[in-house]
């Protein structure tokens, strides 16, 4: 009998995130015995889950209490002590870490597994990755422009490389949560005292736990007005840090809103059941986000800068994520950011029209949002986003087609075969071809693919350099040849980070790749290899995807275009 | 390091008749009475009355350091005919002699003993195995005080020197501690 230790110890989020995975194994090994690990702070998360017949928990919170605010280092000494000869009574079949912190790394290095997939750290320091989605869950976050995948598909990927499964063959569920009856009664409890209008109320979360995916306050009163019009009332969610923030919004509203203050108010179940109550759930990317799409309310999520779309989305069908159109997002340092485009170009009119579409179950029609694009979620074999209102249609072909492409490469890349790319090209046009065709504004598609297609000669070229280079290490007779050598790979290795520090995909594969087999030439040469042969499929692409198009168009009108 | 109290009665601990040990890292081993016992390189031996030895159910590795309490004259002989050497002889379980023997075994570090504790023995054993393991305790509890740990920077420096179970514990701790 397999017996399966998954370790996922932090943020609400993430935990609730693989949920679905747990679930789909024990569909899938009916006879596996599942156990999780989290830690002391996030345990409640796994409370009532029929799916997990043990759940470790890592005594991370107590022992960071007792050494750094009580001074009792023999305390968490002892707390550790327990928790790891607790952990080693178990045997695993297969261990897998889907958390790349190094305290899930040392403990997945720790327990005893016959198999172990993830980032696993040794006592020592020793450290390795197990499995190609670990991998790529590792440094995805680095270049997330590029990732064409959610976060639970990663998840539900690397869990399957982990147990030996074919890629896809777990069937996909979507996000879910459990709270008992008395949680929903008070819920309801809190409603009634309220005088809440139960059938016709909207819950907005202001805030977020970044500062980043945070709103900005001054918009959040619109909203209630807006809904207090249409004649649905409006609770506000969140942590008790929120509850302060989500006053201010309600002051700012006015002393006639019919607007109520929730946060810190319930537990997670509590709050849970309360979300379930709603007609519509307004909110940044937030453990509610998930908890609203497990509860199936609908849910309108406003994704600002660093937040994406493919990656953090609600992994449930029928949700809408507002995301920006600006050209910088996602973005990389959200910190250090002055303009705030992502979020001062969100018009709160727009908001509150598409919540109202969504509450009534509108079409979006061709309707144009300034600032954002509209995004409704589905999950068949994989997460899937589908544009509704917003981005510019040849922008949304182009994008599509790239998502596509990316995917079709990462998987050919860790199936060993990079080449099938180009049967996905042509799986593309005959997908995309006639929309393609059809579109009037095929100049901008051109314009956009020829801009993709320089970034990869790019990459082409600095793939070049690091094979010759770490061919001339391999090769290098004397110390002079050798540092010589190690110079031009130098140069290389900066080149790439450059690449991903503008948020290139290969760069960030390279970077991680390379820095696992730092002192084995062959090794990067491969990885350099592979980044060539990815760089020349994209290349491939681009160049075949305008080469039909200028094709079509001297077929109908004659018209020349120079590539 | 290991400690191993024996006593008399603390070897039929399991229904099968054989004895059950809790090893260092927290897992029980099961040592076959037939076959005897295999123990851990640098196990060190506190053996109640010297039964436990005629009976062969300690297989004591030479060297390994063996405080054997017993206060008939007559059995110590008798125990020193089976040729084992390292053995120190006390008549009987007071503290100082344990400590004595501790130390000299070189047990510096708290977390790395582990002392077979057996509910029934430890009753049926009386007043004689309750004086012994008291006086464990309290050597432990002096050790412990000696090698606290009171500061990050000690934390570091103790994980350099640590290995197995304490070096898993300390390190764990670090990346507590640093709140990645």
């Amino acid at each position: 009998m397999e017996k399966i230790l998954f370790i996922q110890p932090y943020r609400y989020g993430d935990i609730l995130q693989v949920m679905p995975v747990i679930r789909s194994v024990r569909e899938a090994l009916p006879g596996a015995e599942i156990h999780f690990l989290c830690d002391d702070y996030f345990a409640e998360v796994l409370d009532e889950n029929p799916y997990i017949a043990k759940k470790l928990v890592f005594p991370k919170m107590k022992a960071l209490a007792d050494m750094k605010y009580r001074g009792n280092f023999t305390a968490a000494g002892r707390e550790m002590e327990d928790f790891i000869i607790n952990l080693k009574k178990e045997e695993y079949s297969r261990v897998i870490n889907l958390n790349f912190s190094k305290s899930a790394s040392l403990i997945a290095g720790i327990c005893r597994g016959a198999a172990k997939s993830g980032r696993i750290i040794g006592v020592n320091g020793e450290h390795k990755v197990n499995g190609n989605w670990s991998s790529y869950m590792l440094f995805f976050t680095a270049a997330r422009k590029h990732n064409p995948y959610n976060i639970v598909d990663m998840f539900y990927m690397a869990a399957e490389e982990g147990l030996g499964l074919e890629t896809g063959s777990l069937r996909r569920e979507k996000l879910f949560f459990f709270a008992p009856r008395p949680d929903y009664e008070t819920a309801d409890k809190f409603i009634a005292a309220n005088n809440i209008n139960a059938g016709k109320v909207v819950g907005i979360q202001a805030g977020a736990s970044k500062r980043h995916r945070m709103a900005l306050n001054e918009k959040y009163h619109l909203l209630v007005g807006d809904f207090n019009n249409a004649g649905y009332d409006v609770v506000f969610f969140g942590g008790g840090g929120e509850k302060e923030a989500a006053g201010a919004v309600i002051e700012a509203a006015g002393n006639s809103a019919r607007a109520f203050n929730s946060c810190g108010v319930f537990n997670i179940r509590q709050n849970y059941a309360m979300l379930s109550r709603m007609k519509l759930f307004i909110t940044a990317d937030t453990l509610n986000m998930h908890l609203a799409a497990a509860a199936a309310t609908p849910v309108l999520a406003i994704f600002y800068a660093e937040a994406y779309p493919y990656e953090t989305g609600p992994y449930a069908p029928g949700m809408h994520i507002a995301y920006p159109r600006a050209r910088c997002a996602p973005c990389h340092d959200a910190d250090n950011c002055r303009d705030r485009k992502c979020v001062n170009d969100i018009n709160m009119d727009e908001i509150f029209d598409a919540g109202m579409k969504i509450i009534n179950g509108e079409d979006f029609g061709m309707k144009n949002y300034g600032g954002i694009n509209i995004y409704l979620t589905g999950i068949d074999s994989a997460y899937r986003l589908e544009l509704q209102a917003g981005m510019e249609d040849a922008e949304a072909i182009v994008e599509n087609i790239y998502k596509e492409l990316y995917s079709g490469y990462w998987e050919g890349l860790f199936s060993g075969n990079v080449d099938a790319f180009s049967t996905r090209v042509e799986q593309i046009w005959e997908k995309y071809g006639e929309e393609l065709e059809a579109n009037p504004d095929k100049d901008s598609i051109i314009a956009m693919l020829k801009q993709k297609a320089s970034e990869y000669s790019r990459l082409d070229a600095m793939s070049t350099e690091g094979i010759e280079a770490a061919e001339l290490l391999q090769k290098a007779a004397d110390k002079t040849a050798e540092e010589k050598a190690l110079n031009r790979l130098r140069a290389a290795d900066e080149s790439m980070k450059k690449a991903l520090k503008k948020g290139e995909m290969l760069g960030s594969y390279y970077v991680v790749e390379c820095g696992a087999a730092a002192n084995s030439p062959e090794k990067i040469k491969k990885v350099y290899r592979n980044i060539k042969r990815a760089a020349n499929g994209f290349i491939f692409a681009v160049a075949f995807l305008m080469q039909k198009i200028h094709e079509h168009r001297l077929e109908n009108d004659g018209e020349m275009i120079i590539v | 390091m290991y400690v191993f109290i024996k006593g008399e009665k603390m070897y039929k601990v399991s229904p099968d008749g054989n004895e059950l040990i809790l090893k260092k890292d927290g897992t029980m081993a099961v040592f076959n009475k037939e076959s005897g016992c295999k123990f851990p390189e640098g196990s060190a031996f506190i053996s109640l009355g010297a039964a436990a030895l005629f009976e062969k159910i300690l297989m004591v590795e030479k060297n390994s350091p063996v405080l054997l309490i017993e206060p008939d004259i007559e059995m110590q002989k008798a125990a020193a005919g089976f040729g084992l050497e390292n053995i120190t002889y006390a008549d009987n379980s007071g503290g100082a002699a344990i400590k004595e023997f501790l130390k000299k075994a070189g047990l510096k570090k708290c977390a790395n003993i582990r002392i077979i504790r057996n509910r029934d023995a430890y009753i049926s054993a009386g007043s004689f195995y309750k004086e012994a393991l008291a006086a464990v305790n309290s050597a432990l509890t002096e050790e412990k005080k000696s090698g606290e740990i009171r500061s990050i920077e000690e934390l570091r420096e103790a994980s350099k020197r640590a290995s197995g179970l304490e070096k898993e514990v300390f390190e764990l701790m670090l990346l507590v501690y640093s709140v990645e």
